[in-house]
């Protein structure tokens, strides 16, 4: 086991990336995902994850709205960030 | 927790069901004590995803898999729970073997042992029957922006439809308050702040807020434009002031609280939505002729909102302006 860590360490920070997501009741899901996927992997991993359905919730990093395409690399996450996941409101009329 | 140790059955309960066993977990102190993963000894496969297909759909099969993943990782986390005297802490954690897996969960905390449950009341409905929802205004919103000139960027800003709400609520206020401050307020003439509350849309726009509180002429204001003048959007004042007075707060402004308080909220008269659906269409729209008519040098100033008034634009002006944000819906799923 310890030799397979060994040969792993090294590459592994730079691979994968550990984020949280935090959801507006406070509860929070730890992911581990690797810097290039596309956080769309992440997105309906979470929402299967609260039975959600994926379109009623935006995630927000640093505020900014996430988009399914983009991947931690391109968003220059780092190790620990904190993604938020807010539910979506829709207007009408005053009810 | 009850002995459901069979994953097979595990997958036969509903989701409320799993949601409150995790409900027992220890709660965990922090993302970092959780640190590092090497340190654990115990190798669990806890969630691949790898065999996701890239489009959501009937989650059927992926589902019994998830659940019983998610009850593995319960007994495994109870256990080291158990191990460590029970206390509040965990500090070893299951390992995840991530493998060639692109993404997998780690570790879910339930916060202050409440229960997860299905959100109801807000559904994505709304866009089905032609209620905009804040994830496609922000779309379209972003879309308008991406044709104003560096120029114009530097004069007009917007906040995410989301945070005024956000704000509202305790435990995102202050994560809210530093995203705004990033988006430098008060260097701009003017910032849309679009509120969709109550189901409702309404636009508050922030007017020359980086002022210098001793010019002559006060130019700054706010105005709160609302296409349904019945919703009672003064109801709302006491909501707008504790924000723009945090915002201000957060900033180490100079202005006291006093002229804070005394900020002009000018509520124009606006062309009114005729049917129960078009509110936050009217916000968009507004958003847009605002720009058009600010980009005109129209002069603004403290109740000096002369072009807004009933007949700013037609019923049918807002209609065609619909119509052509709907090329621009094209949202990659």
């Amino acid at each position: 086991m310890s030799t397979v860590e060994d040969d792993k360490k090294p590459t592994d920070s730079t691979i994968h990336i550990n984020l949280k997501v935090k959801g507006q009741d406070g509860n929070e899901v730890f992911f581990r995902i690797k810097r290039s996927t596309q956080l769309k992997k992440l997105m309906n991993a979470y929402c299967d994850r609260q039975s959600v359905d994926y379109n009623s919730i935006a995630f927000l990093f640093d505020g900014r709205r996430l988009r399914p395409e983009q991947t931690p690399d391109a968003l220059e996450m780092e190790d620990g960030d904190e993604v938020d996941a807010m539910l979506h409101q829709t207007g009408g009329v005053w009810p | 927790m009850t002995k459901r140790k069979q994953p097979e059955l595990a997958a036969d309960y509903s989701d409320d069901d799993v949601s409150e066993e995790l409900g027992s977990i220890d709660k965990v102190g922090s993302y970092y004590e959780l640190h590092p993963f090497y340190k654990s000894t115990i190798p669990v496969d806890i969630f691949n995803i790898d065999n996701i297909p890239r489009r959501r759909r009937s989650m059927r099969g992926f589902r019994r898999e998830k659940k019983t993943a998610v009850l593995d990782a319960r007994k495994l986390v109870g256990s080291v729970a158990k191990a460590s005297r029970r206390s509040r802490d965990v500090r070893n954690k299951p390992k995840a073997e991530i493998g060639e897996s692109d993404c997998v969960i780690v570790y879910t905390s339930v916060c202050n042992g409440r229960v997860s449950r299905r959100p109801c009341g807000i559904t994505t409905k709304g866009q089905e029957t032609g209620k905009l929802g804040s994830q496609m205004f922000e779309i379209h919103i972003e879309n308008m922006w991406r044709k104003l000139s560096e120029e114009e960027k530097n004069e007009f800003t917007y906040l995410d439809s989301l945070w005024f709400s956000l704000h509202a609520k305790g435990p995102h206020k202050s994560k809210v308050l530093s995203w705004i401050k990033r988006k430098d307020i008060f260097s701009k003439k003017y910032v849309f702040v679009p509120i969709v509350q109550w189901g409702h849309w309404f636009l508050l726009i922030f007017c020359h807020f980086g002022e210098n509180s001793e010019a002559k002429s006060e130019r700054r204001c706010m105005l709160l434009l609302d296409s349904l003048k019945n919703a009672h959007s003064m109801q709302l004042e006491s909501g707008i002031r504790k924000f723009v007075f945090d915002i201000f707060k957060t900033e180490e402004r100079p202005e006291n609280k006093e002229l804070i308080r005394k900020l002009p909220l000018l509520s124009p008269k606006v062309p009114q939505q005729k049917n129960s659906e078009e509110c936050g269409f009217f916000v968009l729209y507004y958003i847009y002729k605002f720009l058009k008519s600010a980009c005109d040098n129209v002069s603004f100033s403290t109740g000096c909102t002369h072009f807004m008034k009933e007949n700013w634009f037609t019923q049918e002006d807002v209609e065609l302006f619909t119509k052509s944000l709907n090329p621009m819906t094209e949202f990659s799923d």
